[in-house]
Order: structure tokens, then sequence, then C-alpha cells
């Protein structure tokens, strides 16, 4: 069957499979920042947004996704790429698999959220499963870049 | 699961008309379905049926069968009525991003042991909506065997409640290894107990009677499966049970 929707603010249209999920879809479509990784909907890697919300590629249905607008870091590269080399600065990421999609909710916590607090924060990326770092050293680069940069650029 | 088939019908009585094809499912937010071994027939969306927001009566909340747990986790009304607690209930559950995609009436229609959904909603006096029209008490509803019935919503009735919630993790996201809540209403006390790995239950105190509650919360079955003993369960019961009556004892009424 085919799709159309909107794929980081072009228009696009589709081939996919009824039983098919997006991020099949996507990846066909020459979008390799989101990764299969759990595929069970747990670990964030496929994080992409669903008409400005974080959603699982994974899990979510292609045909489900006629008509909307999806978002993929690929539209994303300025600000990520600035958020992205912070993080390394700070020594916050290990082997970076799972960076797109932590990104991808990081992006959309910020425009979210109106408090940073640290709870706030923790709770809004849980389901984001980093394997190497333990989260410690990525949860104190992130309040540092909120507390900075992240304040004054302010909720977009 | 692998459907071969998709369809986004416009009105309840389409969908009706699919269900009665075995094979064919309706998909939720796709979370658990997706992992299922089934393969062929026809993957239901509802999203086109209008049934993704929650509307606000003189004396109810009528929460659409489509709206996510994000959105319920965030709502101000449901919020300001509990305490925040919708907001505490929820957040425990995988992720945002996972929370975007759970829908209320996926998780009521699994009537699974381990949901936060139907443990919260219990002691609301909450009434399951289906199509069409008929309205069951959600403690009839979750008592009864997953059936093919079509949800298109949760009714909530507003009172003044002072309820509590608490749920215990093996690990952070993972599925409850036990949930509790209690509530307070009008000179009645209750109580739901789920993930005992059994579904969600509703006890009532006589009288008002905490110990009484307490009684009867631990006379419900406990069991064992790989997040957890029976034995650790029912203590676990005792201990939430205990902490959210507290809680219910020293908390204000937040509702009108």
């Amino acid at each position: 069957m085919k799709i159309s929707f909107t794929l980081n603010g072009k228009a696009v249209t589709a081939e996919v499979h009824p039983g098919e999920n997006l991020l099949a879809v996507l990846r066909r479509l020459g979008i390799m920042s989101i990764k299969c990784a759990c595929d069970s909907a747990n670990c964030g890697c496929c994080t992409v947004w669903v008409n400005g919300h974080p959603a699982l590629s994974c899990a979510y249905p292609a045909p489900r996704a006629d008509g909307q607008e999806i978002t993929t870091l690929e539209a994303l590269s300025a600000e990520a790429e600035a958020f992205a080399a912070y993080m390394a600065d700070e020594g916050a990421d290990q082997c970076g698999f799972c960076n797109p999609g932590f990104v991808m909710n990081v992006l959309a916590m910020k425009r979210e959220l109106t408090e940073f607090t640290d709870e706030n924060v923790k709770t809004y990326l849980a389901g984001n499963l980093c394997r190497c770092t333990g989260f410690a050293s990525q949860h104190r680069a992130i309040a540092k870049w909120l507390a900075g940069e992240g304040k004054e650029a302010g909720k977009e | 699961m692998n459907f071969t088939d998709y369809a986004a019908p416009g009105t309840p009585d389409e969908v009706l008309e699919l269900l009665k094809k075995k094979q064919n499912r309706i998909a939720a937010g796709n979370l658990w379905l997706r992992l299922s071994g089934r393969s062929g027939g026809t993957m239901i969306d509802l999203k086109n049926l209008g049934w993704d927001r929650i509307e606000e009566t003189e004396d109810a909340y009528i929460i659409g069968a489509s709206v996510s747990l994000r959105a319920l986790e965030l709502h101000e009304g449901l919020n300001r009525m509990t305490g925040g607690l919708f907001a505490k209930a929820l957040k425990d559950i995988v992720g945002v991003q996972f929370r975007n995609a759970a829908t209320v009436g996926g998780s009521l229609s699994m009537r699974a042991g381990f949901s936060d959904v139907l443990t919260l909603l219990l002691p609301l006096d909450a009434a399951v909506l289906l199509y069409p029209e008929k309205e069951i008490p959600l403690e009839d509803f979750a008592a009864a065997a997953p059936g093919r019935e079509l949800i298109r919503g949760v009714r909530i009735p507003k009172q003044k409640i002072r309820i509590a919630y608490r749920a215990i993790r093996n690990t952070a996201g993972n599925v409850p290894v036990l949930t509790c809540a209690a509530a307070r209403r009008d000179g009645m006390l209750c109580a739901a107990i789920g993930a005992r790995p059994r579904k969600a239950q509703l006890v009532r105190a006589g009288n008002g009677d905490p110990q009484d509650l307490l009684k009867k919360a631990l006379e419900l079955p406990f069991g064992t499966n790989a997040a957890a003993t029976e034995h650790y369960r029912r203590h676990l019961a005792k201990v939430l049970l205990e902490r959210c009556l507290k809680e219910t004892e020293e908390g204000k009424e937040a509702a009108e």
C-alpha cells in the first residue's frame, strides 16, 4: 500500500507493507540516524518525532504515518550537532550508538518541559537506554547544558 | 505480529464489521500486539474515530479510548482531582516515547496483571464505555476475560477523593512487581492491588476500617513468577497499602 507523509519538511510517498513499522520504511528512505536496537519499544534508539512528539518508530505502524509529519535527527542537524558536541566535550558519551535517539528526546524535552528539575529530566529521558555510560555522565552533562546553553537558548 | 492488511475505518460500525473476522485485531499503541507471534489478518487502526480526546462534563471526565497515557499523565483536571496522582502513577511506564503511543483503551482491553492504569482507575469508580452504547463498571470489566469488545472510552466521575498510588519495580522502566492504590471517598475506603501477578482487584473496607481493608487486601490471591515470589508480593502489598493509607489519611481532598 502507498502512504504519503511529511518527512523532515518534505512531502514523500512510500510503498509500505501493512504490517511494517515506520523504522523500516524510514531506513529504506535513507534515514540512517534511527537504529533498530531492542526492537521491542524499550530502548529509544529509534526515536523520531510524530507531529512534534517523540515516538518509537520500531513500534509505530507504517500505514499510520499516512498524513503525519515525521521528523528525524537529519532535520535538526545544527541543533543536534551543537548538543552532541557538547556531550562529547563533557565526556558524557561512549560508543554513541544510542545518541541519535537520545538527542531527539533531549531536544523534544527542551521544547516540551517548562521546568528542568533533576527528576523531570530523568523521568523524561527514562525511555532512552544507554548500554555504556550508566547514565550518570549523561545526566551530569545535560544538567550543565540546560543550566547554561539550554537556559540561554530557552524553549524554541 | 505480521498483518497482511491495514484499515483505518471512519465509523465504529465498520470496526465491528472488521472484528467479525477472528484474525483481525485492533492495534492501539501497537506496543504489545507487535510482540505477539501471530501473523495474517487486518490491523484495525482507530485513528479516524476521533476517540483521542478527554472531554470534561459537569460531573465526569470522558477519556477516549485512543487517548495516550502521556495525555492522561499531563491532564490538568484529572491531576487536580487526584492531587497529581495521574502524573505520579504513569510516569514510570517505560518512557515518554512509549507513553505517547500507549493508549487508555489498549491498556484496559489487555486487562494485564502489571497494568498501572487499571490499578489507578479502579478506586476512582471508573466505567468502561463500549460501542455499541454500553457502560460497564471498570471493576466488572476487569474481572472478565479479554474479549473482542470495542472500547470507545472511560468515564471517571468527578469526585472529592483522597487517593494514593505506589508501585514497586525490580528495575526502572520495567513492569511493576506490585501496584497499589488506596482511596477515601464519602466515608468509604477502598484499595486496588495489582501485579500480584494477576490483574488488579478492588477491595472495600467495612465501615471504612483500615485494618479491615488491609485484611481483605492480603486475602487476595498472590502468585510467583520470574519477577517476584508470592511471599514477597504479599509483603509488598502490606507495606505499600499501609503507606497509601497513611498518605490518604494525611492528604487533603484535592478535588472539587
